[in-house]
C-alpha cells in the first residue's frame, strides 16, 4: 500500500464559477487504477465527487479522463505506470463539464450520427451468411475494438478550434463502412466527408493516434480516405471523369 | 439546465495549450511559425531590394560587402533552416494526403528532418566562401 | 414535474433495449430511458453468440443442450422459442451491420467446442467483441430511426393506475437535476441483471437490478430469483471476467497440486461442462486448500494452445489478463476465482415479453421467461437478448394499436418527487453507502453463494434486515439534485438490499441442489417436490412466495452429469 496525492479538478455549476482544484490522500496499492483512486476519495473524503464509469475493464469508454495532462481510461491506467506520487485528474478538454469530471458527450455523439454509422444496403432477407473474405471482417474486427471513449475526439486540436469538425472517431468509423462490401454508399460517404469539417479539417497532428487506449490510429482512416479523394480528383483532372470514388475503394475485395 | 456559460469553462487557451502534446502538434505549430517568419521575410526582403541602392546603381562591391556582413549571413542560415522546414513539412503534408507514410507517420517526419539537415549542410557548403571571408574580416 | 408522452416507453438501453426499439419504432415513437449512455451497457462485455444453423446442428439439439443446462427447470415451451428463432434473429443482425468474424471459406468462423454445456461448436462470434458490435449496430440503427435516447436518467419508480397498468415511470434526470414523467401506453423493461449484489460480480458497476426490484414494488412477480450464476473464472481479485472461450479454446484448470481437477467433476467434459459445475468444482478446491499456495485462486493454464491460437481466439481476453492481472496468458497461468455472472431469475413472463401487469413488459436479462432454467449456457445470454427483445418489441407495438394513452393522477407523482427530495434532505447518520454495499457484497458471496446452507441463509437474512435498517441511516452531502450521484447510490442500495432479500429467501425455501443453486444440506435435486419455479412478489409491505409448475414439452428430466 501507498499513500498517493489525487489532485483532481471540481467544479458544481451551480455554486462555481471557476473549475478549483481539491487535492485528497489516497492509500491504493501500486497495481491499482486511477478509478479505484476515484472511488477511494468518495468513500473516504467526498462521496460528491462525480465522475463515470461502468464496466472497470476498459471495454465501456464511460471512464476517459486526463490524468497527469494524458487523455486515459482511468480504469485502465495503473498507479506504478504514472512513475509519480502526485495524479492530476481533469476532465476530457475540449468538451463542456456538467460536474467535476463528467463532460457533456453531445458532440461527439452528434459527430457519430451525422456521418450515418448504420449499413445501407438494399439487402433482404437471407436464410444463410453472406460471404466475406476474412481478410476484410479482420478490418471491420480491428475498427469495432473502439469503444467510443470520446478521448480521440476531446484531445483533438481541431475539435476545440472548430465546433463543426467531425473528429477522428467518427471518420474512423466512416471509414469502417467504405471497408463494408455489404454496404453501397461509398460515393455518398466521401461526397459527404470531402469537406473543411470533414477530412480536410485534420491538421495531421496524429493527437488521436497518441491518446487512443486501444491504439487506434484514427488518422489512418482519415489519410487512407484523403487519399481516395485526392487520387479520384487528380484522375478525374487529367482523364475528363472516367473514374468515380467507388472505384478507389479498393477495398471491396470479395 | 446548462448554461452557456459552461461551454467556455472548459475551453479557451489553457486547456488547448496543456493537451496539446507530441511530435505532431509541434510540427504544426513550427509550420505556422516558420510560415509567419517568412511572409515577414518577404517583406523585408522586397523592402531592402527597393530601398537599398534607391538612387543609384547597384555597384558589385556594395552588394558583396553587405553580403560578407555577418548580420547577413546569419540571416541567410536561418532563412535557410525556415524555408527547409516549412517546405519538407509541407512536402510531409502532401505525402500524407497521398496516403504515403501515414502508417509511421513519426518516421516519415524524422526521415524528411533527415533530408532537411542533408540540405542544410549542403546550403551551409554554398555559404562558406561568405563565411571565410566574414571570418577574414 | 415535466411530463413526456410517447406511444412506448423502454427503460434500459442495452441489446434488448435497443432491439426492441428498433423493432418498434418504425411506427410509434418509442423512448429509451437509461442509467447511462447505451453504449456503456453491461452487453459490451458478451463474446459470442449461440445459434443453430450450421450444417448438422439442429435447434432441436440445441434446445436439448439448453434444458440439459438449465437443469430442466426452463420452460421448454420458451426454450423452443428461444431455439427456433435463434439462428434467424443472429442472422438478422447482420443487416445491421453487425459482420461476424469469417474462416477462410468466407463463411462464420468456428470454435473448437461448444460453449460449456453443448454437445455442437454452435457459436458464433466477431473476434472477442461480439456484444459490443451488435450493441453499436443497434445503436446506430436507434440513430437512424430517430428513436429518443435518454442517458443519465435513472427510473426511480413504475407508476400504475387504479386498474393495476402501467402508464408510465418517474425518472430522475441527472444532468438536468429534476424529476420527470414518461407516460407511455406501454412501458418496457429491459433492465439487466443485478451482478452488484454480490461482493464478486463479473458484472458493470451499475448493474445493480433496479429495474427487477422496481417492478416487483410496482406488484410484477419475480421468478427463480435464487438461481444465481457464478463464472468460473474471472481473473483473481479485480473479477474481470476472462470469457468462457479460454474453456471452450481448450484452456485447463489447475489447482495447487498442480493436477487438472475438473475430471473429479466432470469425468467426460472437464473443463467444458457448465458453468455452475465447473464453479462448483473450482469454490470446492479452494475450500478444501487446494487453492494456489492455499489462498483463494486455481490457474487457468492456456500456455499449451501456443501464441497463434490464442492471438486468434482471445485476443482481448489476453490483453485484459496482462492489464489487469500482470500475466501474458502465452507465457504464464491465470489466477482465476469464480464470480457473480448473471441473473437467471427476473421478472415472470410469458414468451411475448407480458408480465401480468397490463401494458407493462419485460425482457432480457431483468425478465425470466425462464429459457435459462437453473444454469445458464455460454452464448446463450446474447440470443436471448436479441430474440426476446425483438418479440417484445412487438407486442408492445401490438398493444399500443389497441389502447388509449392512460390517465396518470398527480398525487401519485408528486409522491414520488418528494421522496427524492427528501432523501437529498437527509442529514449524516453515521452510515455510508459504500461501507453497506461492501457489507451486503460480502454476506452475498459467502453465504448466499455457490454453496448455500439453513444456517448461513438464515444468518445472511438476518444481516440483511440490519443493513436494510442501517440503510435508512445513510446520509447525502449534496442537496441540489444536479447530478447528485449519493442520491443514485442510495435508490441503488435500496434495490440491492430488497433484491437481496428475495434471493436469499428464495434460496433459504428451495429445500434441493439443482443447476446453480446448490444447498449442501440438500445436496441431491428433488423432482419429486421442486422442479417448480419459485415465484415471489409483493403484498405490499412483505414479500410472499407462490410456485408454479414447469412446462415439459419435449424432454423428460433425467439424470445430468457432464
Amino acid at each position: 500500500m501507498q499513500w498517493y496525492t489525487f489532485r483532481v479538478q471540481r467544479f458544481h455549476p451551480e455554486s462555481d464559477y471557476q473549475p478549483r482544484e481539491v487535492q485528497y490522500e489516497v492509500e491504493l496499492q501500486e497495481d491499482a487504477s486511477v478509478l479505484e483512486g476515484l472511488h477511494f476519495i468518495r468513500q473516504h473524503h467526498d462521496p460528491s465527487l462525480a465522475y463515470r464509469y461502468a464496466c472497470r475493464s476498459a471495454v465501456c469508454g464511460s471512464c476517459a479522463v486526463r490524468v497527469n495532462g494524458e487523455i486515459r481510461l482511468a480504469c485502465r491506467t495503473k498507479m506504478w505506470e504514472l512513475k509519480t506520487q502526485i495524479v492530476t485528474v481533469k476532465p476530457l478538454p475540449t468538451l463542456s463539464v456538467i460536474k467535476d469530471l463528467v463532460v457533456d458527450l453531445k458532440p461527439f455523439w452528434d459527430a457519430y450520427k451525422k456521418i450515418q454509422p448504420w449499413l445501407i444496403s438494399a439487402e433482404g432477407k437471407r436464410q444463410k451468411e453472406i460471404l466475406i473474405t476474412e481478410k476484410t471482417s479482420k478490418i471491420i474486427e480491428k475498427f469495432i475494438t473502439c469503444i467510443l471513449c470520446a478521448g480521440c475526439y476531446a484531445g483533438c486540436l481541431v475539435t476545440r478550434r472548430e465546433r463543426c469538425y467531425l473528429g477522428p472517431q467518427a471518420m474512423q468509423e466512416a471509414y469502417r463502412f467504405l471497408c463494408d462490401p455489404r454496404d453501397e454508399a461509398s460515393e455518398q460517404r466521401l461526397k459527404m466527408l470531402d469537406s473543411d469539417s470533414g477530412l480536410w479539417g485534420c491538421d495531421a497532428l496524429f493527437r488521436c493516434v497518441d491518446v487512443c487506449p486501444w491504439d487506434l490510429k484514427p488518422a489512418e482512416s482519415i489519410f487512407s480516405m484523403r487519399r481516395m479523394v485526392t487520387v479520384d480528383r487528380l484522375k478525374r483532372a487529367f482523364s475528363w471523369g472516367r473514374s468515380k470514388y467507388a472505384s478507389s475503394a479498393q477495398m471491396k475485395s470479395i | 439546465m446548462i448554461s452557456s456559460r459552461l461551454n467556455q469553462k472548459n475551453a479557451g487557451i489553457r486547456p488547448w495549450v496543456e493537451s496539446a502534446r507530441g511530435l505532431g502538434v509541434w510540427a504544426w505549430f513550427f509550420q505556422r511559425v516558420t510560415g509567419v517568419g517568412l511572409v515577414f521575410y518577404l517583406g523585408l526582403h522586397i523592402f531592402v531590394i527597393h530601398f537599398a541602392s534607391a538612387g543609384g546603381r547597384i555597384r558589385f562591391d556594395e552588394v558583396m560587402a553587405r553580403l560578407e556582413s555577418p548580420f547577413f549571413i546569419s540571416l541567410d542560415l536561418v532563412l535557410l533552416a525556415v524555408v527547409l522546414y516549412h517546405g519538407l513539412n509541407g512536402l510531409r503534408i502532401v505525402l500524407l494526403d497521398f496516403g504515403v507514410g501515414v502508417k509511421n507517420q513519426a518516421a516519415l517526419f524524422w526521415v524528411l528532418g533527415g533530408i532537411g539537415i542533408i540540405l542544410f549542410g549542403i546550403g551551409v557548403k554554398a555559404l562558406w566562401p561568405f563565411l571565410a571571408v566574414a571570418k577574414t574580416i | 414535474m415535466e411530463v413526456l408522452t410517447y406511444d412506448i416507453v423502454i427503460v434500459g438501453a442495452g441489446i434488448t433495449g435497443l432491439r426492441a426499439a428498433v423493432e418498434c419504432s418504425r411506427s410509434a415513437r418509442v423512448a429509451v430511458i437509461s442509467k447511462t449512455h447505451p453504449m456503456r451497457a453491461q452487453s459490451v462485455m458478451a463474446t459470442s453468440i449461440n445459434a443453430a444453423f450450421r450444417e448438422g446442428d439442429t435447434w432441436e439439439a440445441h434446445m436439448f443442450d439448453t434444458v440439459k443446462g438449465g437443469d430442466y427447470l426452463g420452460d421448454q415451451s420458451a426454450v423452443e422459442v428461444l431455439c427456433r428463432e435463434g439462428a434467424e434473429v443472429t442472422l438478422e443482425l447482420e443487416k445491421f451491420g453487425v459482420m461476424y468474424t469469417r474462416d477462410k471459406a468466407g463463411r462464420y468462423a468456428d470454435k473448437p467446442s461448444g460453449s460449456g454445456g453443448q454437445n455442437y461448436a454452435r457459436l458464433i462470434f466477431a473476434a472477442d467483441k461480439t456484444g459490443s458490435f451488435i450493441l453499436r449496430s443497434l445503436f446506430s440503427q436507434c440513430l437512424r430511426q430517430e428513436v429518443d435516447l435518454f442517458d443519465e436518467w435513472v427510473v426511480t419508480r413504475l407508476i400504475l393506475d387504479g386498474r393495476q397498468r402501467a402508464v408510465g415511470v418517474t425518472v430522475f434526470d441527472l444532468v438536468a437535476g429534476d424529476m420527470k414523467f414518461v407516460r407511455g401506453k406501454a412501458v418496457v423493461f429491459c433492465t439487466g441483471g443485478c451482478g452488484q449484489v454480490y461482493g464478486r460480480s463479473t458484472n458493470a458497476l451499475n448493474t445493480t437490478g433496479d429495474g427487477m426490484v422496481i417492478s416487483f414494488r410496482a406488484g410484477a412477480v419475480l421468478k427463480d430469483m435464487e438461481f444465481i450464476q457464478f463464472h468460473p473464472t474471472s481473473l483473481y481479485q479485480t473479477n474481470i471476467l476472462m470469457s468462457e472461450a479460454c474453456r471452450t479454446s481448450g484452456g485447463y484448470l489447475i489447482n495447487g497440486d498442480g493436477e487438472r481437477f475438473m475430471g473429479k467433476y466432470a469425468p467426460q467434459k472437464y473443463e467444458l461442462a457448465t458453468r455452475d459445475i465447473v464453479a462448483r468444482g473450482i469454490q470446492t478446491e479452494i475450500n478444501e486448500g487446494r487453492g494456489i499456495g492455499g489462498q483463494e485462486f486455481v490457474y487457468l493454464d492456456l500456455r499449451h494452445l501456443g501464441a497463434e491460437k490464442i492471438m486468434k481466439y482471445l485476443p482481448k481476453n489476453r490483453e485484459l489478463a496482462i492489464r489487469f492481472a500482470g500475466v501474458d496468458m502465452i507465457k504464464e497461468c491465470i489466477p482465476i476465482q469464480p464470480a457473480q455472472h448473471y441473473s437467471m431469475g427476473g421478472i415472470k413472463t410469458d414468451v411475448d415479453g407480458r408480465t401480468g401487469l397490463e401494458g407493462f413488459f419485460a425482457a432480457g436479462e431483468c425478465a425470466c421467461v425462464s429459457v435459462q432454467g437453473a444454469n445458464r449456457l455460454g452464448g446463450n445470454s446474447l440470443q436471448e437478448t436479441v430474440v426476446f427483445g425483438r418479440r417484445v418489441g412487438r407486442t408492445a407495438l401490438e398493444w399500443c394499436r389497441q389502447v388509449g394513452y392512460p390517465d396518470v393522477s398527480e398525487g401519485e407523482l408528486l409522491a414520488e418527487e418528494k421522496r427524492l427530495r427528501e432523501i437529498c434532505t437527509r442529514d449524516n447518520g453515521g452510515e455510508s453507502s459504500f461501507a453497506l454495499k461492501k457489507e451486503l457484497g460480502q454476506v452475498m458471496i459467502q453465504k448466499v453463494g455457490i454453496f448455500r446452507d439453513q444456517k448461513g441463509l438464515e444468518e445472511a437474512l438476518e444481516k440483511i434486515k440490519v443493513l436494510q435498517e442501517r440503510s435508512r441511516r445513510v446520509g447525502i452531502i449534496q442537496k441540489s439534485m444536479l447530478y447528485n450521484n449519493e442520491l443514485v447510490e442510495i435508490l441503488e442500495l435500496e434495490n440491492m438490499l430488497t433484491l437481496a432479500e428475495i434471493i436469499t429467501l428464495g434460496a433459504l425455501r428451495r429445500k434441493e441442489s439443482r443447476g446453480s443453486h446448490y444447498r449442501t444440506d440438500y445436496p441431491d435435486r428433488d423432482d419429486v417436490n421442486w422442479l417448480k419455479h419459485t415465484l415471489a412478489f409483493s403484498d405490499g409491505d412483505g414479500i410472499c412466495f407462490d410456485y408454479e409448475p414447469v412446462t415439459i414439452t419435449r424432454f423428460q428430466p433425467s439424470e445430468r452429469s457432464y
